[in-house]
């Protein structure tokens, strides 16, 4: 078996290609929330040409009872729960702000049995970058924050580019892919 | 019965740098501090399964758009998606999009001076088979010129966007052609520290797929990160 396909970068003409989608606007769950941000440069420049994927697991759910097992068994798509399995794809609009629609997230155990806090997984991939970034939204307030296994590994003075804070709307969370507010990009 | 699941680092050299200054690009747009470890059994291990991936229609056939045949050199793009573990992926969602024949896109932020074919749609969209078989029917891209240093021209490529078991496995990737002069001197496809690496993404002229009388074919087939599942005694 050769080894794993490497990245390349998305370009900027993806827009009709890639398939935006929204748990909330699927109506997969009620309570959802809006988070909002702008999506920068090191020079502080919006970036208008990015794509965003976000995924979580849902609240009300709260058991995250996701099988270990080898992926893309043949029933794989019999086990579809899309309930539990909240993927947001949607692109930067021409002023660099992006809109993430979903049900609040849960705060699902790690495999490990580890609690965390409720977080977002959110994958960035734009025009100069030549492999995807991932990184993570956390909610201010949530006193899981303090004692969140991937939070605490973030030095604390970086910590607040992954929590979201709130606003009129929802949630508010600039991203900064370089400068002196660089958000922080976990290694996977 | 529990089971801890093991994503096998990606080979240095795999992926590009994202600091790699001969794509201009990059120069704003990379992180410049140190990306942050975080546990394998995160979440990101977890999900989107490829099941969350939703899109209506599929397209196959690139070539036409309502009733006439676009331009350009019909090719057949086609091959299979495996984890690294060996496994097919059944029902992996594959986008796709390129330029036309002339090196033009369908998108507004293109004004690369070249015709637009409006009988070429320039994206595809389809699910893996039960073996991790996928197929399209295109025509050859163009190259184009982009800006990026004096004379700056792209090699022929097809933009792959495929979702595997998780967020370690999404990838988003271009497939090149075979003998294609251009791929020296493109700093995208370079940036593949790995030179045999970097062979991977130059899709093999397949006559076995042709479609006699009506199109050649290309083979591409593409390795996602796979999941070893190691189970672990109850109670650890």
């Amino acid at each position: 078996m050769s080894g794993p396909t490497p990245s390349q970068t998305i370009g900027p003409f993806f827009h009709g290609a890639l398939t935006p989608q929204s748990p909330a606007a699927a109506g997969a769950a009620p309570g959802s929330i809006l988070i909002r941000g702008t999506l920068r440069d090191g020079a502080g420049a919006s970036v208008s040409d990015a794509w965003l994927e976000s995924w979580s697991v849902r609240a009300d759910d709260g058991s995250l009872d996701t099988p270990a097992g080898p992926p893309s068994r043949p029933d794989a798509l019999e086990h579809e729960d899309s309930a539990t399995n909240l993927l947001c794809r949607t692109a930067t609009g021409p002023d660099g702000c992006f809109e993430l629609r979903t049900p609040m997230p849960a705060a699902p155990p790690d495999l490990d049995g580890q609690p965390q806090a409720p977080h977002l997984v959110l994958q960035i991939f734009a025009r100069g970058l030549l492999a995807g970034l991932s990184t993570r939204i956390y909610f201010d307030g949530h006193p899981g924050n303090d004692k969140d296994p991937v939070l605490i590994r973030v030095p604390p003075e970086r910590r607040s580019t992954l929590i979201a804070a709130r606003d009129e709307l929802g949630f508010q969370l600039d991203i900064w892919l370089q400068g002196p507010d660089e958000t922080v990009f976990f290694d996977l | 019965m529990s089971a801890v699941v093991v994503y096998a680092p990606v080979p240095a050299g795999t992926h590009p740098d994202n600091d790699s200054p001969d794509y201009g690009s990059t120069a704003l747009r990379h992180p410049k501090q140190p990306k942050i470890q975080i546990p394998p059994s995160s979440t990101e291990a977890l999900g989107p399964k490829i099941h969350a991936v939703r899109f209506d229609e599929e397209i196959t056939d690139l070539t036409r758009n309502g009733g006439d045949h676009a331009i350009g050199e019909r090719i057949v793009v086609h091959g299979r998606v495996f984890d690294t573990e060996g496994r097919p992926l059944v029902g992996a969602p594959i986008e796709i999009w390129q330029a036309n024949a002339a090196g033009r896109y369908v998108h507004i932020g293109d004004d690369h001076q070249a015709p637009l074919d409006p009988a070429f749609r320039g994206v595809g969209r389809m699910r893996t088979d039960q073996a991790g078989r996928y197929r399209f029917l295109t025509v050859r891209p163009g190259a184009y010129p982009w800006r990026n240093h004096w004379n700056a021209w792209r090699p022929a490529h097809v933009h792959f966007s495929i979702f595997g078991d998780c967020s370690l496995s999404r990838l988003i990737t271009q497939m090149y052609f075979p003998g294609d002069p251009l791929l020296e001197l493109d700093p995208i496809f370079q940036s593949i520290p790995d030179p045999l690496a970097r062979q991977r993404l130059i899709s093999a002229f397949d006559l076995g797929a042709t479609v006699p009388e009506w199109a050649l074919a290309y083979r591409f087939d593409i390795v996602l990160r796979g999941a070893r599942a190691t189970p672990i005694e109850p109670g650890r």
